[in-house]
């Protein structure tokens, strides 16, 4: 695999795998021309990818022109590889292959976009290469916790959202959902542990449960924003064994090829004319104002990285060398409790506590500067250091 | 300890079963099996918070109750609140796998004495061994981001709109004691008496399984901030379930199927009941117990509810112990004791009585002043025969049948 080196590549081709392998990069015309029109219609401008990066985000952002979508994912190619690699190399015991982890990288483009701040970032390729490992991270733990639970266990092991977003996918109308979302709080409050332990094997619902639980939800029904009829156990049981079936198929989705993914919104391109953004307009000019206010924050974002490899010195050898094989060597807990020959929870309680003590090397710092600490400062902050730390390794430095 | 996907930025406790089980033990007050399921899960929450705020940052935070009660409003809504410092943070546990939202109800959002500064998301890993606080979000957040759902009145915050960092929580909590991170909120109108008793009557009904959505949330919300009227609901439900279950139909145990194996999931192993943390009691628990030469040994919790002694009200549980010796000749041998499970001592006068099919008195036995525990002569039986133990506290009586 080879990262690319011009800017018009860089924002119109995608990468091909074969098998787990880099085949090559495909170019799409339509964001090919786009990108060039773009260049040549403003040779002063700055010819850094940053500036293009953020430009495309920020029209992602507006939704103001929707090739910018298309060129924001082919940006981030290198970024969901690397994440990829990086995250397959780091469970080496898990069944997916880094094609797999490339594929659900890019289905998580849009979450990926929407997480990025260029505020706060040193660039939105290191950033995108921190939560693209993050976000497969999520997802992996998601659903190796769903393939230990049984039905039934599942189903009172899943978030509100989650059901009704998985009804929502199945195709049900908002009025069934309302149905099965009652049905399904009713059999939470009925089918409940008589004692701890055991739970990825609760047994099916006893008859006496399920009379009870079809009981409640007509005795509750009358909460429905839209009158519904009384409902027979049986249509109770049916709904929460679909339900199941539904979540199982959204945490699971199959696979689709990426050709498919990429050509998802063609069919919409072509009924309307290729509005290529004036890039004489006073948008471009804004953005390159802002670009100036950029460069300025980003060098901020510089010097916090100066800060904490100074906090880092200062951490107990311990720490240090727990902060270097989880963060920099990629190693897994257990890994390091194996490595180290101490337990677990002494592995995550000392990381905790390291990457805790560079927060506030960095909170301190910011303090000093006279910037002020909200809480949501202290989030950005945070995110700053989980990209310095996620992204110190040598193999995949995608930062220019 | 197999987390493989443990993070820094996560807080990741791990609770041990002998902590699991004194917390079970704990919330068996509560009336319904879900109360009881949403009270531990809760107190391993509040475990698991005070216990790290304490060994790992030497502070001293408080849960939240007014008295020294049992917290009724486990009976009624999830979360937890705790005071640390000048800061009130609320535990809010679930038990979903997918960190997609945090749901809180809005009790503890909306009623002024009840709402916090912060709201944590705790995900209560299966058998609750494991605790995972994973994100937070402040009051502030929640009234402006959170989406109100009225059909279940929660607040629901996405999973994207919550801060997943826990040393950022940390930080906030240190470095921003100035700032206002909540939102002003507007006191509930009064309830009068007869408005308050009135509710208490609707709600008191334990038939209502859902009480906190029954009637509008000011009303409710006004009656859950007072804490006479609080206790005063859970105690009628209380009671009114006790009357319930008294007239219900017993369920006979089958002794034959424990010969086999085949426990009822009210019935525990004594190890269940060996509570690490009072030692005389497990001590006397052990000896008293292990004397028995049998390795069929089961246990159940008679719970009596609240009572009133001596001026004091407390809620009184015991353990009743069965014992069961399988003879050569058909006859099987049973031995029954009663045990103390919160103090050291049986509660003075309770009755232990060995009943016939036809409810004659075959044998009692009564407690005295300090009695660590009481037993029955040892008794024979054949297979098929009916037998009942009931257990007395001043006017209360819980029967147990059994069949050989």
């Amino acid at each position: 695999m080879y990262n690319r080196k011009e800017i018009v590549d860089m924002f119109s081709t995608f990468l091909q795998l074969e098998g787990d392998r880099f085949s090559k990069w495909l170019t799409d015309i339509k964001l090919r021309r786009s990108m060039k029109n773009c260049l040549e219609f403003s040779p002063d401008i700055s010819k850094e990818e940053n500036f293009w990066a953020i430009y495309w985000h920020k029209h992602w952002q507006s939704q103001s022109y929707n090739l910018a979508e298309k060129h924001m994912r082919a940006y981030l190619q290198e970024a969901f590889y690397w994440g990829s690699q990086k995250t397959a190399a780091k469970l080496k015991n898990s069944s997916y292959s880094i094609a797999d982890f490339f594929q659900m990288a890019n289905t998580e483009a849009e979450v990926i976009l929407k997480g990025f701040n260029p505020r706060k970032s040193s660039s939105l390729k290191s950033y995108a290469l921190m939560a693209t490992q993050s976000r497969l991270r999520d997802i992996l733990r998601k659903r190796k916790d769903t393939d230990i639970c049984s039905n039934w266990s599942l189903l009172r092991k899943i978030s509100k959202k989650l059901l009704v977003e998985a009804l929502g996918n199945a195709g049900l109308s908002e009025s069934t959902i309302a149905q099965y979302r009652l049905a399904w709080n009713c059999f939470k409050e009925i089918y409940v542990q008589e004692q701890p332990g055991g739970v990825k094997t609760l047994p099916q619902p006893t008859p006496q449960q399920w009379d009870a639980i079809a009981n409640l939800y007509n005795n509750s029904r009358h909460r429905l924003a839209q009158p519904t009829s009384e409902c027979k156990t049986q249509t109770i049981e049916k709904w929460l064994n679909q339900s199941v079936f539904y979540v199982r198929a959204y945490l699971f989705p199959p696979l689709k090829s990426l050709d498919s993914f990429q050509q998802h919104n063609d069919d919409t391109n072509q009924t309307q004319t290729l509005d290529i953004p004036d890039p004489s307009s006073d948008s471009l000019i804004a953005d390159m104002i802002a670009q100036e206010d950029v460069q300025n924050r980003q060098s901020q974002v510089y010097q916090m990285f100066g800060v904490l490899s100074d906090a880092l010195q200062n951490l107990d050898l311990r720490s240090q060398k727990l902060v270097k094989l989880y963060y920099q060597k990629g190693l897994t807990q257990q890994e390091i409790m194996q490595e180290l020959q101490i337990s677990q929870a002494t592995v995550s309680r000392k990381l905790v506590k390291s990457r805790e003590y560079l927060l506030g090397a960095l909170v301190n710092w910011s303090q000093d500067l006279n910037i002020s600490v909200n809480p949501n400062q202290i989030k950005d902050i945070s995110t700053a250091l989980e990209e310095w730390l996620r992204n110190q390794s040598t193999d995949s430095n995608i930062n220019p | 300890m197999t987390c493989t996907f443990a993070d820094p930025k996560e807080w990741l406790l791990e609770i041990t079963p002998k902590i699991q089980s004194q917390l079970w033990q704990q919330s068996q007050c509560y009336q319904t099996p879900s109360s009881r399921w949403r009270a531990y899960i809760n107190q391993i929450c509040l475990y698991g918070f005070l216990n790290l705020v304490e060994t790992e940052y030497s502070l001293q935070a408080s849960a939240w109750y007014s008295s020294n009660r049992v917290p009724a409003f486990w009976e009624f809504v999830n979360g937890t609140a705790v005071v640390l410092n000048h800061r009130r943070i609320i535990l809010v546990p679930t038990e979903a796998i997918d960190d997609s939202e945090l749901e809180v109800p809005q009790e503890w959002v909306d009623i002024p004495s009840w709402s916090g500064d912060f709201y944590l998301a705790v995900q209560v890993k299966p058998d609750g061994e494991w605790i995972r606080f994973w994100g937070y979000a402040t009051h502030q957040e929640l009234k402006t981001l959170a989406e109100y759902d009225p059909v279940d009145r929660t607040y629901c915050i996405d999973g994207s709109n919550l801060t997943k960092d826990l040393n950022a929580f940390w930080m906030a909590y240190q470095f921003c004691r100035g700032e206002d991170i909540k939102v002003d909120l507007s006191p509930l109108p009064e309830l009068s008496t007869t408005q308050a008793e009135n509710m208490q009557q609707l709600l008191g009904n334990s038939s209502v399984m859902f009480p906190r959505l029954e009637v509008p949330f000011t009303q409710w919300g006004a009656l859950l901030e007072n804490e006479e009227w609080r206790q005063g609901l859970y105690q009628t439900r209380q009671l009114e379930r006790e009357i319930q279950s008294s007239q219900a139909v017993k369920q006979t145990i089958n002794l034959s199927a424990w010969l086999q194996g085949i426990y009822e999931a009210s019935w525990q192993t004594i190890e269940t009941f060996l509570n690490p943390n009072i030692n005389a009691l497990a001590f006397n628990f052990r000896n008293s117990t292990s004397s028995i030469p049998s390795s069929i040994k089961r246990a159940k919790v008679i719970d009596f509810g609240l009572q009133a002694e001596s001026g004091k009200v407390k809620s009184e549980r015991v353990i009743l112990l069965v014992a069961l010796m399988p003879g050569a000749n058909q006859n099987t041998g049973i031995r029954v004791q009663l045990h103390p499970i919160d103090d050291e001592y049986l509660p003075k006068n309770i009755k232990l009585v060995l009943l016939s099919d036809s409810e004659e008195i075959i044998q009692e036995v009564q407690a005295k002043a300090e009695d660590n525990y009481i037993q029955l002569k040892l008794f024979e039986g054949e297979v098929g025969e009916i037998f009942n133990l009931q257990v007395t506290l001043n006017s209360h009586q819980v029967t147990e049948s059994f069949v050989i």
